[in-house]
């Protein structure tokens, strides 16, 4: 699904970010842009209401630079949470290489968690993308607030797939750079050139 | 299936390219540029040097997505010509299939007429184009293929070699392999 371009001589991947609205998305790409070198990132897009959250979708370009005379990049986008958005979130999962879910860790939104994940498997089924192999990640976000729920509850109502899963609190930045590492090893491993 | 793979070859592109400067000069267009429907590049014509083109792809295929919505709710499936118009500069975009977009710039508005006109006959050529395959340079890449995975796999732990990974590790669940 990674686009190639012989001509251009070069390899797009494409990572969504994925997950009820608030949970944390938007604050993963703004932590990784905030903190990785200048010579990786492109230009980061938000479009946003003024609720600050999300409209359509934020875009960061990470540029990995010449691979093996490829240009490679890894395009990170989020999908808007609001329910209303549901074609938005249809079309931006649309090409996926892998999807990192994120998962707001509070009790309250537990059910908001687990009716976004029906939805993206609803979604990759809709694309023909087997949940079982799609490169996936699950992150447990916000774990320095109080009322939340245990990582091993999650773990078993939410990541019923078993994929690999990260502790984080993404405005302090922790567990951003495991989970991306993550994500984005599995999708390079992934990358075939099966046309 | 509707989600494959974009797989373009420099035999397609410069057959592509060919139209679609034939079409700047038909529309006396600015630039041109072709990305596929999920947002990533496929190519480029004319003056392209103060766009990013990068961001340019995302977003109007965050922006289709938009569109889409307002399609549905008009019982339509969705708008497969969509024209932007500014001050100076406007933009025409139209679907090619289910594939890809392309996306003109253009300054002079008399010129809408044309730029439609054209549009249409170039979408129809592309999109052949971009539907016919390169099978030869395919087989040429699959060999470099395992050294572009080692490097890249490295080049992700030092782009995202942290500072703090002592906390990052400290809140680690493990990782389970699949
Ligand atoms: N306490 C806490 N708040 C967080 C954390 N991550 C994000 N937030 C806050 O949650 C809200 C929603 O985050 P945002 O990234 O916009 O969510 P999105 O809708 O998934 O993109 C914002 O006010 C963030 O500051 C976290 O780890 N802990
Ligand atoms: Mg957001």
């Amino acid at each position: 699904m990674a686009s190639l371009n012989y001509a251009l001589r070069e390899i797009n991947f494409k990572i969504v970010y994925y997950g009820p609205g608030l949970g944390g998305k938007t604050t993963n790409l703004e932590y990784i842009y905030q903190s990785i070198s200048p010579s990786y990132k492109g230009k980061m897009i938000s479009l946003m209401t003024e609720q600050e959250r999300t409209l359509f979708f934020d875009f960061l370009p990470l540029e990995l630079g010449k691979i093996k005379g490829f240009t490679t990049r890894v395009h990170l986008y989020t999908v808007p949470g609001q329910e209303y958005y549901e074609a938005s979130r249809k079309l931006i999962l649309k090409g996926a290489d892998g999807v990192v879910f994120i998962v707001d860790s509070q009790k309250h939104r537990l059910n908001e968690n687990v009716n976004s994940y029906n939805e993206l498997l609803l979604r990759l089924k809709e694309y023909q993308l087997d949940v079982d192999t799609l490169p996936c990640v699950v992150q447990y976000n916000k774990r320095d607030l109080s009322d939340i729920n245990p990582v091993c509850q999650l773990e078993e109502t939410i990541n019923i797939h078993k994929k690999p899963s990260f502790e984080a609190v993404a405005i302090k930045g922790i567990g951003v750079f495991a989970t991306i590492k993550v994500i984005c090893k599995s999708v390079i491993e992934k990358f075939e050139l099966n046309v | 299936m509707e989600n494959h793979k974009t797989v373009t070859f420099s035999s397609q592109i410069k057959e592509i390219d060919k139209y679609l400067d034939d079409f700047i000069i038909k529309t006396k267009s600015v630039s041109i540029i072709l990305i596929t429907k999920d947002g990533q590049l496929i190519t480029s014509r004319g003056d392209v040097s103060f766009i990013n083109t990068t961001a340019l792809a995302a977003l109007v295929a965050g922006s289709f997505a938009a569109t889409k919505e307002v399609a549905s709710l008009l019982g339509e499936r969705e708008f497969s010509i969509l024209l932007q118009q500014g001050e100076k500069r406007h933009v025409h975009i139209s679907l090619l299939g289910s594939i890809a977009m392309m996306v003109v710039v253009f300054e002079n508005l008399k010129n809408v007429g044309k730029v439609r006109f054209y549009a249409k006959e170039a979408s129809q050529k592309v999109t052949e184009s971009l539907v016919k395959g390169g099978k030869r340079e395919e087989e040429r890449v699959k060999v470099e293929l395992s050294n572009f995975k080692e490097y890249a796999t490295n080049l992700i732990d030092t782009i995202f070699s942290d500072s703090d990974s002592a906390l990052i590790d400290q809140t680690k669940t493990e990782t389970k392999e699949e």
